[in-house]
């Protein structure tokens, strides 16, 4: 049909287009005619590196055995407000407490945004418990569970390993497509044409970070030590490879070379990953002065900003964001979910009814509207949208859509209503800590206090962040009249949320009642 | 993800199967129209060029000019003044071939076009760019990229010189900058380089000559006597990506005045603005795939609202910078005002070009073009997007087959034990079975509180959970301090669990603080709803014990009487009893599994109630007895006005047999041989643990000992002792469970002798209370002395003092509180007593008729 089209121009517009597939055929074509056409190599190799590109500027979740090796503890003990492990609660930091707003699993505030890494457990550095966080992974990477949305893999890189078979898969030749451990990587170090697709080839598609650092760095002698790129993917790599710092000196040298926005993101992220988010913010500012009106960059810093209990600041950095790009479904995210949480669900309704509009229609969204118009009052809508919220979810999401449904239930005070919904989501999902809660207090009401007791104990062993677990279980002890327990249990709650009033209560009652024994 | 969507003003799909690419697509006023209106001029890959005019909305068959046949696939086209003249000529690239057409109009309707010249390319062409390179004015020249690195420089009819790329490898978007006179493009290298023009031109042409330049560069340093001059690249950036497309335009607003246009590279992942020098301005990371931009000059009513107000005085010179369209392939078209997204609206294609143009008069309509051919005229209209949501429920709801649902599931639930859930309970059904026998039962208590008292929310402490057996009614407080003297009452509701059905009465007992720290007490006995302890179930048969009681009356229907009763029962037999208001059988459940049956015999008046269990009559008896009398007094107050003369004697109820001892003794007796039994018990326990003690004493010496003698079996005998002790506690725990049941049967059967006594004898109510005081119902549990001694003793004194037949029954001497060793004595006396009531001596003096001999005595009592 296209008689005289030259099959590499084809080729290249084809990539241009991102039909990888047609491309990578035609490059296939033209490389069993002329197995040394470095053009159609050229474009087969960087076909197949888009085709399995993931953008890592984004924190990803760590790796158990990440967690396991973990030697960058910076400080063993943080400082409130200086680690992500201990975000500032309470009045002193704006913060909303706990009590209004849940927490996710790892014992840090809700963000109104699921990205990697926001639902995983940081590590043990400055936790109040140490290695928490790591038995929490293990216990969560047991195959089988069926809590696919705390899975975490075994290894970071293994993550990559396993993307990176499923594109080779789909390339359909038996072998690789590049035999990196066979290729003199000198030789192609002194070709730059070829040099950048092969290195970007190993990262993405090989994930061979040795090969990778090997290549980059005869590359980076080759250009002088003057070429950002080169450094840049020498940072990658090493950070791939867990070795932070020397990652973070490589991109610091390449942003000397030149500054570009995506070594701030990775330098950011190193710096991130070693729990040092004020680092990681003055990054992030410093970049912002130099290219004033980048989203992204305002995005890194609320994040981290939320991450630390700055709600004031993350919430003028969201507004910022939106004031440059009003469809930025991030920010619209975090502000209505900060504006649920600040008992306005007025604003939460409109925000979440524009990411509706524009096209954001998941059961967390229409979960999400539909407590809002609860909360608002609109209780017409509120059914209909959790029948839709139900009718969209995947399993990850049902336990949560259920648990929403009961408090619905509770607030219109159809007990037993509630009771089969939080039994649904306790069901569907036998780690959901805060469903067990509820469920235990309802059984408590129903006069169970065996039942509610095993429904504490339930809600403890799957997660340890609840504090409200904590604080029932003592306070159901303490009318059973084991004071012991209850004294453990409360000393629990504190530990959670230091300023819980309800504990503190029942601990000076406590006391009392010790004493006058 | 955005709000609106693109608005489609004109379309139509170009051919079948064709294909079309970044540069397939040229808007120009091609056929030099006088009125300058400009046309979409499209080149397929399959070598079809067409023209377009657009005239309305909507596409009609007039709106195509030109659609012809060119037989060589069209790469890229070009609209420009490329012969000299000031008419605007069409330069189609083919692989081999350079053509300029001129396109003139044959009357309105069509076009013609006309082959002006061409040139036949040695290289397989990759792409061209067009400019007035060199700064010569009034005409536009051509330089054609090929697949081996040549820039080939066509100057209309003539071609003027060729050169080849240093160090290529794959020809990357080409673009030419006016400003600086120079090319832009993007290397295999991942990087940015320009060239300028007269370092093209001058440099030396023949690729033997630059290769050996290259060689020499990448050998060494360059030599220094080499003919000609290299082509030297102006400036070098690295990207890192590989640019999409490269054009130039005025994205930066706070430029000088007389800035030159800036660079602007669509990158895979990043859109970079650099300046004529190299100069990075601007990086905008995308969250998306682009897949085309384009800039464009914003329109006047932005220009105007935005600048002109601001700096009115600088408009003149300054233009307004221009915006971007960007097309991404996630189906949307952003529009960037520099930094800031100023629209984003869903697109219905993925275009693999973009341009802006005025057609028909309009300004800024956006032309799209995608890779199978489709042609679209789009604006940015504020309408929402097609697939939004509504939240209207259009279809009407069957409430009443959602509420049989709701029930059926309901029923479902119910069965399958959703009443208590247990995570950690293996085995819930099975629990639930043995629970449900025992099962307390909630009462609601409505107190009413007077509001002078403290608020009722200030409850400090919710008793009423007794631990299960305990005779403890709830215990509930309420914080007083004194309080607001405002009238009125109000409602307070403390929820009681009782777990002993051997009382049918309660009392309540409010403790509280009187507005001057008096404490004061106030109390309420009532009588506990016969619902609580039993319901109604079909007749059985079940006739282990008769007790037939008879009235001086005509007998009452027993629907009537137990109307109550009825609510709980199952409701078809609820239904049955009703119905059949004369029903004259109804048997009680209750839940300890004793079924009591009322039997009424219509003409005497009488009533029989019939059981398999002794001990649950009493219930049932006192109810039925209560219910009579209220049921006559009720029914003989309202006729008692008109016919007062005729008075009836007053309702009683009468027992004729003889009474039922013998049934209470067996109960005593299973009662005082389940003590002894846990006596026995008790004493094994003991010598158990002494036996056990002292096996680990001498272990523990053996243990301790230097050099240990042989533990001779002692080991054996020390488990053995272990189990036989855990064996004995078991024993013990069952049979202190049935004493207790045995006690309350005891209670219960002790309760039904009396008000039989009460009937047979017909005791006044002082005379019962003191028989009751006496013959207790309520039996403690001692270590040593129980009910049955306690009983004896107070027995002993009746038959010393009310009940004494002479001087020297009063006179015998009083036994010390002692464990009985039988219940010989116990039974002889009870039997006694009732013996001597029977035959007429009374508890009371003044209700003695014949021979209240000794009655004085009771004043002892």
């Amino acid at each position: 049909m296209v008689a005289d089209v030259h099959p590499i121009w084809l080729a290249q517009s084809k990539l241009r287009r991102r039909r990888y597939d047609e491309c990578i055929q035609l490059c296939t074509d033209a490389l069993q005619r002329n197995p040394v056409d470095q053009v159609a190599w050229y474009l087969k190799c960087r076909a197949i590196t888009l085709k399995s590109w993931i953008d890592d500027t984004e924190i990803e979740e760590e790796g158990v055995a990440d967690l396991l090796m973990d030697e960058h503890n910076v400080a063993q003990v943080a400082r409130p407000g200086t680690s992500l492990a201990r975000p500032m609660t309470g009045a002193a930091a704006s913060g909303q407490s706990p009590v209004v707003r849940p927490m996710t699993g790892s014992g840090r505030p809700l963000t109104g945004f699921v990205r990697p890494g926001t639902s995983a457990a940081r590590p043990g550095t400055g936790s109040t418990k140490p290695g928490t966080a790591l038995a929490a992974a293990l216990k969560a990477a047991r195959p089988g569970t069926g809590s696919s949305s705390s899975s975490r893999p075994l290894t970071t890189s293994g993550r990559f390993v396993r993307l990176g078979t499923a594109s080779l898969a789909a390339a359909g030749h038996g072998g690789p497509f590049i035999a990196a451990e066979r290729l003199d990587l000198r030789k192609y170090a002194a070709r730059p044409h070829l040099a950048r697709v092969l290195c970007d080839y190993i990262l993405y598609v090989d994930h061979n970070m040795q090969k990778v650092l090997e290549l980059a760095g005869h590359a980076t002698a080759e250009a002088g030590f003057a070429d950002w790129w080169w450094k840049e993917r020498l940072g990658k790599a090493y950070y791939q490879l867990g070795l932070l710092r020397d990652a973070e000196k490589q991109l610091a040298s390449a942003a000397k070379n030149q500054d570009m926005l995506v070594l701030t993101h990775q330098l950011a992220k190193i710096s991130t990953r070693l729990d040092q988010p004020l680092a990681a913010l003055s990054l992030f500012s410093e970049a912002a002065g130099r290219h004033p009106g980048d989203i992204g960059l305002l995005l890194g810093q609320a994040r981290l900003q939320e991450g630390l209990g700055n709600r004031q600041a993350a919430l003028a950095l969201y507004h910022q964001v939106l004031a440059l790009d009003a469809s930025n479904v991030e920010a619209i995210a975090c502000l209505a979910a900060d504006h649920f949480y600040s008992d306005q669900p007025e604003l939460a309704l409109r925000y979440y009814r524009r990411l509706l509009q524009m096209g954001v229609v998941s059961a967390e969204t229409w979960a999400n509207l539909g407590l809002c118009c609860f909360y608002a009052g609109q209780y017409d809508f509120t059914f209909s949208c959790f029948e839709r919220a139900l009718a969209l979810a995947g399993d990850a999401a049902l336990p949560d859509i259920w648990y929403n449904i009961g408090q619905v239930a509770i607030g219109i005070g159809d007990l037993s209503w509630a009771q089969q919904c939080f039994r649904l989501a306790a069901a569907l999902d036998p780690g959901h800590a805060e469903a067990l809660n509820n469920l235990g207090v309802l059984q408590l009401k129903r006069r169970q206090p065996q039942q509610a007791a095993s429904c504490f104990r339930a809600g403890m062993k799957a997660a340890d962040h609840v504090f409200e677990l904590h604080y029932n279980a003592a306070l159901l002890a303490h009318r059973q009249g084991d004071l012991q327990e209850a004294v453990s249990q409360v000393k629990e709650a504190l530990a959670l949320y230091p300023e819980h009033t309800d504990s503190l209560e029942l601990k000076k009652l406590l006391k009392a009642q010790l004493n006058a024994l | 993800m955005s709000l609106f969507s693109s608005r489609e003003w004109w379309s139509t799909r170009l051919g079948t199967a064709e294909e079309f690419d970044q540069g397939s697509i040229a808007i120009a006023n091609i056929d030099n129209d006088t009125n300058g209106n400009a046309k979409i001029i499209t080149g397929s890959l399959q070598g079809v060029l067409r023209v377009h005019l657009p005239h309305q909305r909507g596409y009609h068959v007039e709106d195509m000019l030109l659609e012809t046949e060119l037989e060589r696939s069209i790469l890229q086209l070009a609209a420009g003044n490329f012969l000299g003249s000031s008419s605007i000529c069409l330069a189609v690239l083919h692989p081999r071939k350079l053509a300029v057409y001129a396109l003139q109009a044959v009357g309105s309707s069509y076009l013609q076009h006309s082959k002006i010249y061409e040139h036949h390319l040695e290289h397989t062409a990759a792409n061209m760019a067009t400019g007035p390179f060199g700064g010569i004015a009034g005409v536009e020249h051509i330089v054609v990229q090929s697949y081996d690195g040549q820039l080939t420089f066509f100057e209309q009819e003539a071609m003027a010189f060729s050169r080849f790329l240093p160090s290529f490898l794959l020809p990357g978007p080409l673009a030419y900058a006016a400003a600086s006179d120079s090319f832009i493009t993007s290397t295999a290298g991942l990087e940015l380089v320009a060239y300028k023009y007269s370092n093209l031109a001058a440099a030396s042409g023949s690729k033997e000559q630059q290769q050996q330049q290259q060689q020499q560069q990448a050998g060494g340093p360059p030599a220094g006597a080499v003919s000609g001059k290299r082509i030297q690249a102006d400036w070098t950036v690295v990207l890192g990506e590989a640019a999409l497309d490269i054009r130039t335009g005025r994205i930066t607003a706070n430029t000088r005045a007389d800035a030159p246009a800036d660079i602007l590279v669509l990158a895979e992942h990043t859109f970079f603005v650099l300046n004529l020098r190299g100069q990075l301005l601007l990086q905008r990371r995308l969250d998306y795939h682009p897949a085309c931009c384009w800039p464009f000059p914003a329109g006047p009513d932005s220009s105007s609202s935005s600048s002109a107000t601001a700096n009115p005085n600088q408009q003149q010179q300054q233009r307004p910078p221009e915006n971007l369209l960007v097309a991404t392939h996630t189906k949307a078209l952003m529009v960037y005002r520099g930094q800031e997204l100023a629209w984003a609206a869903r697109l219905e294609m993925l275009p693999v070009a973009v341009r802006v143009a005025a057609l028909e008069g309009m300004q800024g309509m956006i032309v799209a073009l995608d890779d199978t051919g489709k042609l679209a005229v789009l604006y940015l209209g504020s309408e929402p997007p097609k697939q939004s949501v509504s939240f209207a429920e259009s279809k009407q709801l069957d409430y009443a087959a959602m509420e049989a649902e709701r029930k059926a599931l309901l029923t479902q639930i119910k069965a399958a034990g959703g009443a208590g859930w247990d995570p950690a309970a293996a085995a819930p059904a099975a629990a639930a079975g043995k629970g449900a026998a025992a099962a307390a039962k909630d009462l609601v208590l409505r107190a009413q509180v007077p509001s002078r008292l403290d608020d009722a929310d200030r409850i400090v402490r919710e008793g009423g959970e007794g631990p299960p057996g305990s005779n403890a009614d709830g215990v509930a407080g309420f914080g007083a301090a004194g309080g607001a003297a405002a009238a009125g009452v109000k409602q307070l509701t403390v929820t009681l669990l009782l777990s002993n059905t051997t009382k049918s009465s309660m009392k309540v007992v409010a403790c509280y603080r009187s507005a001057d720290k008096q404490l004061q007490c106030s109390q309420l006995a009532l009588q506990l709803p016969m619902i609580l302890f039993c319901q109604v179930i079909p007749p059985v048969k079940s006739a282990e014990y008769k007790v037939t009681v008879a009235t001086n009356r005509d007998a009452a229907q027993l629907v009537a009487l137990f109307g109550d009763m009825l609510v709980q029962a199952h409701p078809a037999h609820a239904e049955a009893l009703s119905r059949s208001q004369a029903a004259n059988v109804m048997s009680f459940h209750f839940g300890g599994g004793q079924e009591v049956t009322i039997l009424v015999s219509k003409n005497a008046g009488r009533y029989r109630l019939q059981a398999d269990s002794f001990a649950a009559m009493w219930l049932v008896l006192q109810e039925l007895s209560r219910r009579l009398a209220g049921h006559f007094a009720a029914a003989e107050a309202k006729p008692a006005a008109a016919q007062q003369q005729q008075q009836p004697p007053p309702f009683s109820i009468t027992f004729d047999e003889s009474l039922p001892l013998q049934d209470v003794f067996e109960l005593v007796d299973r009662h005082f041989a389940l003590r002894a039994a846990l006596a026995a018990a008790n004493e094994a326990l003991e010598q158990r643990e002494v036996q056990f003690r002292s096996v680990q004493k001498r272990l523990l010496v053996r243990y301790k000992d230097r050099n240990a003698a042989p533990l001779n079996q002692l080991d054996v005998l020390m488990e053995e002792t272990y189990d036989q002790i855990l064996d004995l506690a078991t024993q013990m725990e069952q049979l202190q469970a049935e004493l207790l049941a045995a006690g309350q049967a005891l209670g219960a059967g002790v309760q039904l002798l009396l008000l039989l006594t009460r009937f047979r004898f017909k005791l006044a109510a002082e005379e019962f209370e003191l028989l009751r005081c006496a013959l207790s119902p309520v039996v403690l549990e001692g270590p040593e002395v129980s009910w049955e001694e306690t009983t004896e003793a107070a027995m002993t004194h009746l038959l010393r003092s009310a009940l004494a037949r002479s001087a020297k029954d009063a006179a015998a001497a009083v036994p010390p509180l002692a464990p009985a060793a039988d219940t010989a004595r116990l039974k002889k006396h009870i039997s006694l007593v009732l013996e001597r009531l029977s035959k007429g001596m009374r508890l009371v003096a003044g209700s003695s008729s014949n021979n209240g001999g000794s009655a004085a005595a009771v004043a002892a009592h």
